[in-house]
């Protein structure tokens, strides 16, 4: 997969620059643009709402979403940044808006990672799991925390507010999501 | 081996780099001691190192383009009428600035003409009938009220930090308000030395109404941009 950004030298700025002129034409409506753009960054945005549901199909939903708001605040992009970094930030706020509104409907009796954990120890007893697949058995919130802060490289007063959780929680999640990843992994 | 619980929370901390200096050092000294927190800190950068491994990016198993392309097809629709909104928008902007000018001229010319003329200009006078004369002074007087209050409404919403114009749009308005201002206050003057003259009022009553047509229509778009996206 071709993404802008990951070229070197001269590469990287005709790489950025087809990239903008991409930009320019979907903000003017053109959808093959902004299809090429699509095809750029879906495995990023993908990668990102996977990890941080554990769920295929709800990332598949999540990642469609996150590209039609791409898609409806492309004249918000002012090039501050790369399109990469701002479209991944956009599928973020996308992910969280599901998370949060999805935390203030009733919860579940059991923890769905915390299954998980059991059903991945007891399927494969002493087998060596994937890491992209231990990451997915976490619990919930342990999940979250970890993929926040060790992928997306978020501090934790960051996470803390998008999670809308404290800070000292944050860190034992995080805590939390390494010893249970070591467990696993192990 | 029972590993040491007193550092063992301090070691994703040491790992993070978000340890004192002293608190660093003290931990490391720790490490070269305990060989239950050494293999756990070995755990965690191993970790840490796997976790650097990870691809930046995991393809869908499905193609999910199709099904984004049939949702963009609604808010595709409101794309281009944001895009036809702002067209719009231009164009009046454009006619303000256009009438702006115009009034300007004619204060201009008028500002040349001489007190007391001939020909057409006596033949506005013969309407001038007292009772005449006070409606139309009163017309002009609630084109003026209804021009100050649509500007009022227009400014406001120009400073307020949620206003959907460029700035580039904003100024070229600003600067063609203070022409209007000007413009106004000019035919005024003229009217004032000239009170006979209706040639005048009427040009001042339609500059009036042009301009509280115009800001109306600007400030409602930019409402609209503003609400509807």
């Amino acid at each position: 997969m071709h993404i802008p950004g990951e070229h070197g030298g001269e590469n990287q700025e005709a790489g950025a620059a087809d990239e903008y002129s991409l930009v320019i034409c979907a903000q003017r409506g053109d959808q093959a643009a902004f299809e090429r753009l699509y095809r750029n960054h879906v495995g990023r945005v993908f990668a990102l709402c996977l990890r941080m549901t554990a769920d295929r199909e709800l990332a598949e939903e999540l990642t469609q979403s996150s590209f039609v708001r791409i898609w409806e605040q492309l004249g918000k992009f002012k090039r501050k940044s790369s399109f990469g970094t701002w479209s991944h930030r956009v599928a973020l706020n996308v992910v969280l808006e599901y998370m949060r509104s999805r935390a203030r409907r009733p919860k579940h009796t059991a923890s769905r990672g915390d299954a998980a954990i059991q059903v991945a120890k007891s399927d494969s007893p002493g087998a060596r799991m994937d890491l992209e697949w231990a990451i997915r058995a976490l619990p919930e919130r342990a999940r979250q925390v970890f993929v926040l802060y060790e992928i997306e490289r978020l501090q934790h007063n960051e996470i803390a507010e998008m999670l809308g959780i404290a800070v000292g929680t944050s860190k034992a999640q995080l805590h939390r999501a390494r010893q249970l990843l070591r467990e696993l992994l192990e | 081996m029972k590993r040491c619980t007193v550092t063992e929370a301090k070691l994703g901390d040491h790992l993070d780099r978000r340890l004192s200096l002293e608190e660093s050092q003290r931990l490391d000294r720790h490490l070269e001691e305990c060989a239950a927190c050494r293999g756990a800190y070995q755990r965690l950068v191993a970790l840490r190192t796997l976790v650097d491994g990870l691809a930046t990016s995991i393809e869908p198993q499905r193609d999910l383009w199709p099904a984004i392309s049939a949702r963009l097809c609604g808010a595709g629709a409101s794309h281009s009428e944001r895009e036809r909104r702002r067209i719009r928008l231009a164009w009046i902007v454009l006619s303000a600035a256009a009438a702006s000018i115009l009034v300007a001229l004619g204060v201009i010319e008028l500002s040349n003409r001489p007190a007391s003329t001939s020909g057409p200009a006596q033949n506005i006078i013969v309407d001038g009938s007292p009772a005449l004369d006070d409606s139309l002074r009163l017309e002009v007087a609630k084109a003026e009220q209804a021009y100050v209050d649509a500007a009022g409404d227009f400014l406001a919403h120009l400073k307020s930090p949620e206003a959907a114009l460029p700035p580039d749009t904003r100024i070229v308005l600003e600067g063609n308000l203070v022409i209007a201002d000007r413009a106004i206050s000019e035919i005024k003057s003229a009217w004032e030395r000239q009170p006979s003259e209706f040639a005048l009022a009427r040009k001042l009553l339609a500059a009036h109404e042009r301009r509280v047509e115009l800001l109306q229509q600007v400030a409602h778009l930019s409402f609209a941009t503003q609400n509807g996206g």
